[in-house]
């Protein structure tokens, strides 16, 4: 033990390093160099990646490298120069070695895109290796500069129609981005895509960009809300009638949509339930037995509107049916009695097919062939034109999955501000603690059961019709610890979270075919990681994130903090 | 009368298999009140463990003496998997929520299914493994040659920067020697080993020097050579184990290919464990089926005497009944929680290599059904008892049996046994949460 040393405190200046003259002039050569290279020729090949062999005309990848290096202009000259007012306020030296290192290892990725695609290096045009360089100074520069004091960014307030055009712009972003994104159809370019959108929402977060976006959405959260859907509502016509994209997009709302109501279970009240597939099965089963599919078992054939309440009513009492005796166990147990629950779920659908039981599922196969919707006289399966674009079947149904996904978001929202959602997270911080202050936990417990498994039925009456079938294996155990992975990757009782962690679990593998084997194997892995170093989530709230971390001092504060200022907005 | 007593020995027989599953759980739940979920998928490893051992050395052979080396390949495979997940992933989860650790176990259950399903026939990862192993190596033999206390809580990665730079080195300097020339020649293993020594020495002081400014202690020159030369030698060993072992060049006259695991793989058939089955009076009884009972009578009995005759098994009672206390009292928590993970898996091990003599084939996805069941058989004979998983296990799968035979109508069938078995679970865990031998009580508020 002798020879454990405490380190010699640092003197001052050692935290600070004095300036390096060049680092400013290097990280504008480094731009240039940037944006001139995106301008020449990167690929010999004219076939892979988007064409990008044109000298002086960019293609869609090139843009994104000028869009990365224009970013770092404006750091740049927030740094020094015309906008150091700016500099003020956002730390532009982290944003700058985060776009820095990021446009490397894009460029990096891009020139091993382009030798694995067309043979080898030799593909590689001059433009590309100006580019890297570019890249390289950018890094090194960023690095060299020295970091700054920042003024409380909760003090930066701009005239209210300026924020709200903030607003705006960043939706019209997210939609622009969003249509690129899935318009890419090789692999190699939606992963260099999802890198260049990483590096950009990372630099966003480093430089404080997004502290801001937080408290102005604090401010105008009504704008917030309805730019987003008026960008969920208009991304149907970026797609221009392919389908591809749009059933990708219903997949994702439904998920998007289930995820949401398992959020009340998990998030709001948690209650670990691992059979909650069983419940968009009922759903979707209810509803197929009820339509007018020739494998349909039941005669009565009521209109959809019908059909939507019986479904959700009888996922609500199988929830009921499950929570009455099982909530009285806690934790662990409870999430193996769902898990059970939904096993017997599957189980009892693969079995009732006239030989085993009564015939009501048609067994293993499934109900197939169910017809499109009708509602008002409109039928989902027709095509439309608006506006000179083509809406397909699968954009009829994406309007109405957007209904739903609202109503299940609303009902989220006000559940969680309401007596009951205060109820729920005082069960799940201590049980006992919010029995003796008068919460009746048994009922609330139950009732998180039930509205879960209700919003989850009511999802699955409109998957049934979507998909045009239901089967068992639709609802195997995996699908619900998908759910759950969504739930935990995005934030637990967070609404950004959740829909982020379902888009990503359900986008990814879509895009990525030929990491479909591997998909799987990578969802175990994240699940571990994310427990082991981020168990709150992405999108964290707050105080979710100080359960995780209690000894965490300085967060307490934040969260104290933020309490505060959310109080003085209302 | 005599489908009763069918049923019986189909019963006992499933259940035997259930137990030996379920104490794996008990025994976790009850240390460290952890749902080890993935305690299935440690079952599901045993099997593959057993059938990699035999077709690494016996293929082809029938002998019954091969019976126990299998099991002991078995017992490898899955403790070590048990351990390195309770290293890995649960250990750093010892205090967070309890909703991490249970994710983290879904997490590891898939993960294992999707590794051997996607890696099982091919076993270039091996050579991963044995990198990582010797690296490890490297570090444990350097750091004993060292004085400095390197598990003081306050030690960060940069205390231990030049022994594993020393170690790392000597593995990479093999990577690229491996990368480059495949074959095994004395002069090549030679070069290997001494010139891993020689390279890693230098970049563990390389990483030294980087590391000496943030750097609590100073770790000797000849801790660093130690580190690197026993990484050589490692990895060099574990390079001839592959290439004369795992990828054998043929065998008997073609080469040699591992299953792959994507569909049912076979698993061996032996003398005097499988075969013809034995018959008394119309009973049936499959022999694998009396291996099965046998084994789970013996390990009961030998369970007991670990539990309540050894050190080690009377530190695993302390810790179970007040982990604290049990610390005060100079036991070692963190070693009796990795004997817990390791003793669940060698029994696991055992249901392993019974289930493949059972059923005559694996699969990649038995471990989750099997440890869901097992899990019940826990909870139904009282969750943290060992006896009680023992008693559980058998009465579900008696009760599973009975329910097929005696069910009238169309609920009876073997399609519905797995529901009657997860309707026992809902019914055991609402009406007697204790369990049947009901040591201890769950959590019911």
């Amino acid at each position: 033990m002798t020879d454990v040393k405490t380190p010699p405190a640092e003197p001052e200046a050692a935290a600070q390093p004095p300036t390096k003259p060049i680092a400013w002039p290097l990280g504008l050569a480094g731009v240039v160099l940037a944006v001139v290279g995106s301008f020449l020729s990167w690929s010999y090949d004219d076939r892979i990646l988007g064409d990008l062999s044109l000298n002086f005309y960019p293609g869609g990848l090139q843009i994104l490298a000028i869009i990365v290096a224009v970013l770092a202009l404006i750091l740049l000259l927030a740094e020094r120069g015309p906008l150091t007012r700016l500099g003020s306020w956002l730390d532009a030296t982290l944003g700058l070695r985060v776009l820095g290192a990021g446009l490397v290892l894009y460029m990096a990725l891009v020139l091993v895109a382009i030798s694995t695609d067309s043979n080898g290096l030799i593909n590689v045009n001059p433009g590309g290796y100006v580019c890297l360089v570019g890249a390289v100074l950018l890094a090194v520069s960023a690095w060299m500069l020295p970091l700054r004091q920042l003024r409380d960014m909760s003090e930066a307030k701009l005239p209210g129609w300026a924020e709200i055009l903030a607003i705006a712009v960043l939706m019209a972003a997210v939609l622009f981005v969003a249509a690129y994104a899935l318009g890419l159809q090789d692999a190699w370019s939606f992963v260099l895509c999802l890198i260049f959108i990483a590096v950009v929402a990372v630099a966003l977060f480093r430089t404080g960009t997004l502290t801001w976006i937080g408290h102005v959405s604090q401010r105008h959260r009504k704008v917030l809300t309805l730019a987003a859907f008026v960008v969920a509502f208009l991304f149907p016509f970026t797609q221009n009638g392919s389908d591809a994209n749009m059933s990708i997009a219903n997949q994702v709302l439904i998920f998007g949509a289930t995820a949401m109501g398992l959020n009340i279970v998990v998030g709001l009240a948690g209650l670990l339930d691992l059979g909650y597939i069983a419940f968009l099965g009922a759903g979707a089963y209810t509803a197929a037995v009820l339509s007018n599919s020739a494998f349909a078992t039941v005669g009565w054939k009521p209109p959809f509107l019908v059909v939507m309440l019986v479904g959700s009513a009888v996922a609500a009492t199988f929830g009921l049916i499950i929570g009455t005796p099982t909530l009285r166990v806690s934790g662990d147990y409870l999430a193996i009695v769902t898990l059970g629950f939904g096993e017997i779920f599957r189980f009892s659908m693969g079995n009732l097919d006239g030989n085993n039981g009564p015939n009501l599922t048609n067994g293993p196969n499934g109900i197939p062939g169910i017809p499109d919707l009708e509602l008002f006289g409109f039928n989902f399966g027709d095509e439309h034109t608006v506006a000179g674009i083509d809406l397909g079947r699968f954009s009829n149904y994406y309007f109405l999955l957007l209904v739903l996904i609202g109503f299940v978001i609303l009902v989220f929202a006000r559940l969680n501000d309401s007596r009951i959602g205060r109820g729920w997270v005082a069960i799940r911080e201590d049980e006992k603690a919010a029995e003796a202050m008068g919460v009746n936990v048994f009922g609330l417990k139950l009732l998180a059961f039930a509205i879960g498994a209700f919003l989850a039925g009511l999802a699955g009456t409109i998957k049934a019709h979507q998909d045009a079938a239901v089967s068992p294996d639709q609802y195997q155990f995996i699908e619900s610890a998908f759910l759950l992975a969504a739930i935990v990757l995005g934030g637990m009782g967070t609404i950004a979270g959740v829909l982020l962690g379902a888009t990503i679990l359900k986008l990814l593998p879509e895009k990525l075919r030929f990491f479909s084997e591997y998909r799987l194997l990578m969802f175990g892995l994240l699940l571990v990681l994310m427990m082991r170093f981020r168990p709150e989530g992405l999108v964290a709230s707050r105080r979710r994130q100080l359960e995780f971390h209690e000894e965490d001092e300085q967060l307490a504060v934040a969260v104290e903090e933020e309490r505060l200022v959310v109080e003085e907005a209302k | 009368m005599d489908q009763f007593f069918q049923q019986l020995v189909n019963g006992l027989t499933l259940g035997s298999l259930y137990a030996l599953i379920a104490v794996g759980y008990t025994v976790v739940y009850g240390i460290v009140q952890l749902i080890n979920f993935a305690h299935g998928e440690v079952f599901m490893i045993g099997a593959f463990g057993a059938l990699t051992t035999y077709l690494l050395f016996f293929d082809g052979k029938t002998s019954v003496w091969i019976l126990p080396v299998m099991i002991v390949g078995a017992m490898i495979a899955s403790v070590g998997t048990a351990v390195l997940m309770e290293r890995v992933a649960y250990r750093p989860l010892r205090n967070a929520p309890r909703l991490a650790p249970l994710i983290t176990a879904i997490g590891i259950s898939v993960f294992l299914q999707e590794f051997i399903r996607l890696f099982y026939e091919r076993p270039g990862w091996v050579v991963a493994v044995f990198a990582g192993l010797a690296i490890a190596l490297g570090y444990f033999v350097g750091s004993t040659r060292t004085d400095a206390h390197l598990n003081h809580p306050v030690s960060r990665w940069y205390d231990r920067a030049p022994l594993l730079g020393g170690a790392g080195g000597a593995v990479a300097l093999w990577a690229v020697l491996r990368l480059s020339t495949k074959d095994l020649n004395v002069g090549l293993i030679a070069a290997a080993i001494v010139g891993g020594a020689i390279v890693g020495t230098g970049i563990g002081l390389l990483a030294g020097l980087a590391a000496r400014r943030q750097a609590r202690v100073r770790i000797s020159l000849q801790a660093t050579a130690a580190s690197a030369a026993t990484a050589a030698v490692a990895s060099e060993v574990g390079w001839v184990i592959f290439k004369e072992l795992i990828t054998k060049p043929e065998h008997n006259g073609q080469p040699f290919e591992w299953p792959s695991a994507k569909q049912r793989i076979p698993f061996p058939q032996l003398d005097v464990v499988t075969g013809k089955a034995i018959t008394i009076g119309n009973v049936t009884i499959q022999r694998s089926a009396i291996f099965t009972v046998a084994a789970l009578v013996m390990c009961a009995i030998l369970l007991w005497f670990f539990i309540n005759r050894t050190r080690l098994g009377r530190g695993m009672q302390a810790v179970s009944q007040d982990p604290d206390t049990a610390r005060l009292m100079g036991i070692n928590v963190d070693r009796i929680i990795v004997v817990a993970f390791a003793l669940g898996a060698v029994l696991a091990a055992i249901a392993g290599v019974s289930q493949g003599l059972q059923n005559n084939n694996i699969d990649f996805r038995m471990g989750f059904l099997a440890g869901l069941k097992a899990f019940t058989a826990a909870v139904l004979g009282g969750i943290g008892n060992v006896y009680g998983a023992v008693v559980g296990g058998l009465v579900l799968g008696v009760v599973e049996a009975m329910a097929t035979q005696y069910i009238p109508g169309q609920f009876g069938g073997s399609t519905w046994k797995d529901v009657w078995a997860f309707i026992i679970l809902i019914l055991v865990l609402v009406f007697r949460p204790q369990g049947l031998l009901g040591a201890r009580v769950v959590d019911r508020a």
